[in-house]
């Protein structure tokens, strides 16, 4: 039934066993009412784990929204810090720290890479993280994923690349190869 | 020197890694194009961060989509009311 893994996923996402299960519940409810819709072209699981993706994130936008007072504190100290990185004439500040991880495609399998990866995305502010993630996991248009944030797309793209700036800086810092 | 005659000739990096985000590459004037590519062409730190921001929009892409390694089993109490919950439903 792909139970367990779902939870692991949901659990991993998400840090919350009480959480986790309940999401894992609603995946289960919608996949049942949605049966109708399921291609048998795709895989029971795929199915599963779309779903289950799109209850995660519906999960990031509660807290982001809960947290939106709370976390502009959190935010504007991001924005300080992306903004560190650059001089008054808006030019990456070199600092010799760089590390050359671009050209390597094999850091895609490699599993260091991809946990620091991971680190760094939960290190991010609700919102942050929420654009990002939205981006990156959902098959949702941009219009689609402001509308939800309550943000307009120019400051979703505004999000996204504070946010993209902040990942690389974090994997220059953290990741040891 | 060189940086500050670039930021006004060409972009700032700032400028650069946001619409290396914001696809908003696409759209550009051919002028705009020329400026943008200038800026790459001369500065390291922005093609690097070009090629990392996709990298890691792969490997996010990736990680948001593989289930994790080493599956942490369902607590049974907690499969059981899916299972009640399902079945309620159906009648
Ligand atoms: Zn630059």
């Amino acid at each position: 039934m792909h139970a367990d893994e779902l939870f692991s996923w949901a659990f991993h996402k998400t840090s919350s066993k009480e959480i986790a299960e309940d999401l894992v519940q609603e995946t289960f409810l919608s996949a049942v009412k949605g049966f109708k819709n399921f291609k048998s072209s795709s895989k029971p699981k795929t199915w599963l784990f779309a779903i289950l993706n799109n209850k995660i994130i519906d999960f990031y936008r509660k807290r982001a929204k809960s947290s939106a007072i709370g976390s502009k504190g959190a935010e504007q100290n991001f924005t300080k810090q992306t903004n560190s990185y650059f001089d008054s004439n808006q030019n990456w500040i070199i600092t010799g720290n760089e590390i050359a991880w671009e050209e390597e495609v094999h850091l895609l399998d490699d599993s260091e890479f991809n946990k620091t990866l991971d680190e760094c995305v939960n290190k991010l502010p609700d919102n942050w993280r929420l654009a990002v993630v939205s981006k990156y996991l959902s098959d949702k248009t941009t219009d689609q994923i402001c509308q939800e944030m309550s943000v307009t797309v120019s400051n979703y793209w505004q999000i996204v690349h504070r946010a993209k700036v902040m990942l690389k800086k974090c994997i220059d810092h953290n990741w040891q190869h | 020197m060189l940086k500050r005659i670039l930021g006004t000739v060409t972009f700032s990096c700032w400028k650069i890694t946001e619409m290396v985000e914001s696809e908003a590459v696409t759209k550009l004037s051919i002028f705009d194009r020329i400026r943008y590519k200038t800026h790459l062409g001369v500065c390291k730190a922005c093609r690097s961060y070009e090629k990392q921001s996709a990298l890691i929009g792969k490997a996010l892409s990736r990680l948001m989509s593989s289930s994790p390694q080493g599956v942490k089993p369902m607590d049974n109490l907690a499969k059981q009311k899916i299972l009640d919950r399902i079945s309620k439903n159906e009648k």
